[in-house]
């Protein structure tokens, strides 16, 4: 059982974000699925895990990041009632597959062990937290094994926002959404892709937010020197804590290469029912275009280095063998890091582990059961670390060393690289642009109500939907882009729309009802975050 | 007054190339066969009748500039005494940390500029219309500064780090030499070679024996100056 006495820390994150997807105006919308894929293959199963802790009485620590976005589709009832829909079909897809499997042994257990896990996700969904996964979290939240921590408002890269006051919006309209949800005001935030720019945290200060992660060069590269490099938090000089991401233990989760979802034994994330299957077979199962596409249900395993046509039967038994033993791998080498960080240390060191939430069960099929096995592993078999919160950390050692943390991401090349490149750099002129009008409108109307205060909030959403880091990161890597073109522009030229009118003093209600239907997050919005700021050097002037 | 510290990269970049955190986080958004829409969306504002320049950070050693001006911005500038060249704009970029510019003149259907930059450095750029060494400013961008990209040589002397320990730490943080490219712009941005970070770690200049014997883990700027366990800082642990 893990000692009260360890030598060192364990801080797992999980960043949990989708950008706000959702259609209203069309019956069945391809890209809601990405919410429902990662509803049943990565939140379901990490609450399934974490209930079972609660209930072998496993103590256990770990953060997670529910961004707003998510943290709204979750409580979306139109989004709720497409979830049930789309689990139901997969349930019947798998009957069908647990039938059609009967006489072959190679993948029977894998069709049935599909069915079990869609119909126990149904039960979860909407049987056990009534369709609403925030009472989920929130409930191991109340429970004190789960520190769920905020978000920039839409996910907006703060970075590249030329505005002070739109990056200050960012971070006040995430901790308003988060009250609502979770009735309390965060302790952290991830800012969104690990992006920090010194001075940010002069709006988390401002939020009452205590600590954010910041990747490991950020802090490396503080001046002054980082004493602990960063198995410590830093403090930065407004007493806001940054804590640094430790490279080697994510190299080991997050790396298809070198770490462990890269085994041969895991589910082969490529190969799948809705392209090998028989096409009369999966159609009605598609969606009502009829194109061939992922349905989830995959029964191969990697392999190894060989075509997708030569990939082997997937074996669930062999799978979580492996996922155990990769867990305790991960313990081993965390426990040989902190015995050689106490070494070096005089303090207990903390290793902080991040990672995208949605790598844990979307990509890596397994890895809400990694996570399963190392929390049990963690509490019954070392007594040399300890998993622990970033607050009671900051609680446990409340003196820590003043550094100004560096500019930072957790993407490729460690800047901004992957969100300003020549494929996506058109969208700032827009961005900045619409910043400049947000702030100047929330000037020019210090006290709106009734529909300028609509139309207002609305601009301030508009906006905000278009800052999602997510449109620059899907030009960038060239997966959907034509979606993450259409949506940045619809919500660039909405936005644009209701500025005119609110200048020329004449809105549309009819037009205004309609596109507060459609992006009808953040029902507490308030413009005035907007409000602007006394003059610095961070705008653009004319001259003469 | 010019300087050899800022050059111009123009108006396109080569395509990054996305590194492993993409290319795992680039699942959760489906697959690009899995579009069958063409829609784009409707037209973006072509202009916004402003005469602005917004300077962004790519980078420790990339900026880039966008602009719109306005036909009344460049009438103006047109007609001013001295004439300047009717189809060209002027980029000033000024290093204002270490007190330098470079002028970049670019053709008037061009709307960003690309320029190479050091680590560390505020920088402002103006633009407008300029002939020989007569100009008229007409927008003038946001202060950036490009951010650091070594660790420092400042100390702090009461979070004083003894240098063997931190070299032990940097090296339980995983920073060998391959992490610390693919971790950091160092690499992608060519601002520092493997044979260049190779020959000043096994100068001897630079670091102790200890480190000699260990795995490469840094660049000769990742340790900023020579005075690797040197300098001060008057700043102080906080107690919250």
């Amino acid at each position: 059982m893990s000692d009260n006495n360890p030598s060192g820390y364990l801080a797992l994150v999980l960043h949990a974000h989708l950008p706000y997807v959702r259609h209203p105006e069309h019956e069945r919308f391809l890209e809601e699925d990405w919410l429902f894929e990662a509803i049943s293959e990565t939140y379901i199963p990490l609450i399934q895990a974490f209930d079972g802790l609660l209930k072998d009485g496993v103590d256990f620590r770990i953060t997670m990041t529910i961004s707003p976005p998510l943290a709204e589709m979750f409580a979306d009832p139109l989004l709720q009632d497409r979830y049930v829909e789309h689990i139901d079909r997969l349930i019947e897809l798998c009957r069908g597959e647990v039938e059609r499997t009967r006489h072959m042994p190679e993948f029977r257990d894998t069709a049935q062990m599909y069915l079990n896990h869609f119909k126990s996700a149904r039960d979860v969904f909407a049987k056990q937290y009534g369709k609403n996964l925030n009472s989920a979290f929130r409930k191991f939240q109340d429970r004190g094994v789960l520190e769920i921590i905020t978000c920039g408002a839409t996910h907006g890269f703060l970075p590249l926002m030329v505005r002070r006051e739109a990056r200050r919006a960012q971070v006040a309209a995430a901790v308003r959404n988060y009250a609502k949800h979770f009735g309390r005001v965060p302790a952290g935030i991830w800012l969104p892709e690990c992006g920090y720019s010194p001075g940010d945290e002069e709006f988390l200060q401002e939020e009452g937010i205590r600590y954010f992660f910041i990747d490991t060069h950020g802090v490396l590269f503080g001046k002054p020197r980082p004493k602990y490099g960063v198995f410590a938090p830093v403090y930065c000089s407004n007493g806001v804590a940054a804590f640094g991401r430790d490279v080697e233990s994510s190299r080991q989760v997050r790396s298809a290469r070198e770490g462990y979802p890269g085994d041969t034994n895991y589910r082969e994330f490529y190969r799948d029912l809705g392209y090998d299957g028989d096409y009369e077979y999966v159609r009605p199962h598609l969606h009502p275009d009829g194109v061939r596409r992922n349905l989830g249900v995959k029964y191969y395993r990697i392999t190894g280095q060989v075509d997708l046509a030569d990939k082997q039967p997937y074996s669930v038994k062999a799978a979580l063998e492996t996922a155990a033993t990769h867990a305790g791998n991960f313990m081993f080498n965390r426990e040989r890091q902190i015995e050689h960080l106490a070494g070096v240390m005089d303090r207990r060191p903390i290793i902080v582990a991040p990672y995208d939430a949605e790598l844990f069960g979307h990509w890596w099929f397994e890895g809400p059961m990694f996570l399963n096995y190392l929390m049990r592993k963690i509490y019954h078999d070392q007594k040399t670390i300890k998993l622990i919160s970033c607050s009671e950390y900051l609680d446990e050692y409340k003196t820590n060393q003043v550094l100004e943390p560096a500019m930072s991401t957790w993407g490729a090349g460690g800047y901004n690289l992957v969100w300003l490149n020549s494929s996506n750099q058109w969208l700032y002129r827009h961005l900045n642009e619409a910043e400049d009008r947000m702030v100047e409108l929330a000037s020019e109307f210090p006290n709106a109500d009734g529909l300028v205060r609509r139309a207002l909030n609305q601009a301030a959403r508009e906006l905000m939907l278009a800052e999602s880091s997510d449109w620059a990161f899907i030009i960038t890597t060239d997966t959907v882009v034509p979606y993450a073109k259409k949506r940045f522009k619809e919500h660039i030229t909405r936005f644009t729309r209701l500025y005119e009118e609110l200048k020329a003093g004449r809105i549309d209600e009819n037009w205004l009802r309609d596109i507060e239907s459609k992006d009808n997050l953040f029902n507490e919005m308030d413009y005035r975050i907007y409000a602007s700021e006394p003059a610095r050097n961070d705008t653009s002037v004319k001259i003469h | 007054m010019s300087s050899d510290k800022v050059r111009d990269f123009g108006s396109t970049q080569p395509e990054p190339d996305p590194g492993e955190q993409e290319r795992v986080e680039e699942t959760k958004y489906g697959a690009p066969g899995d579009e069958i829409f063409i829609d784009e969306g409707p037209p973006l504002p072509p202009r916004y009748g402003v005469d602005k320049i917004r300077l962004h950070v790519q980078d420790p050693t990339t900026v880039c500039a966008q602009w719109e001006l306005t036909g009344d911005g460049l009438d103006a500038g047109r007609s001013m005494p001295h004439n300047p060249h009717p189809s060209a704009l002027r980029l000033e970029l000024t290093d204002l940390t270490h007190g330098c510019s470079m002028l970049t003149d670019v053709t008037v259907d061009t709307d960003n500029w690309w320029f190479k930059a050091e680590p560390d450095t505020e920088y402002r750029i103006r633009i407008g219309l300029g002939s020989g060494d007569k100009n008229h400013w007409i927008a003038e961008s946001n202060v950036i500064r490009t951010p650091r990209n070594a660790i420092s040589d400042a100390v702090d002397v009461q979070w004083m780090v003894v240098g063997e320990k931190f070299l032990e730490l940097l090296r339980v943080t995983g920073f060998d030499e391959e992490s610390f490219l693919r971790q950091t712009m160092a690499g992608s941005m060519g601002m520092v070679s493997k044979h260049a970070l190779r020959e000043a770690l096994f100068s001897g200049a630079m670091f102790s024996g200890a480190l000699l014997s260990g795995r490469v883990f840094g660049s000769p700027n990742l340790f900023g100056s020579a005075h690797l366990f040197g300098g001060a800082s008057d700043r102080e642990g906080v107690r919250r």
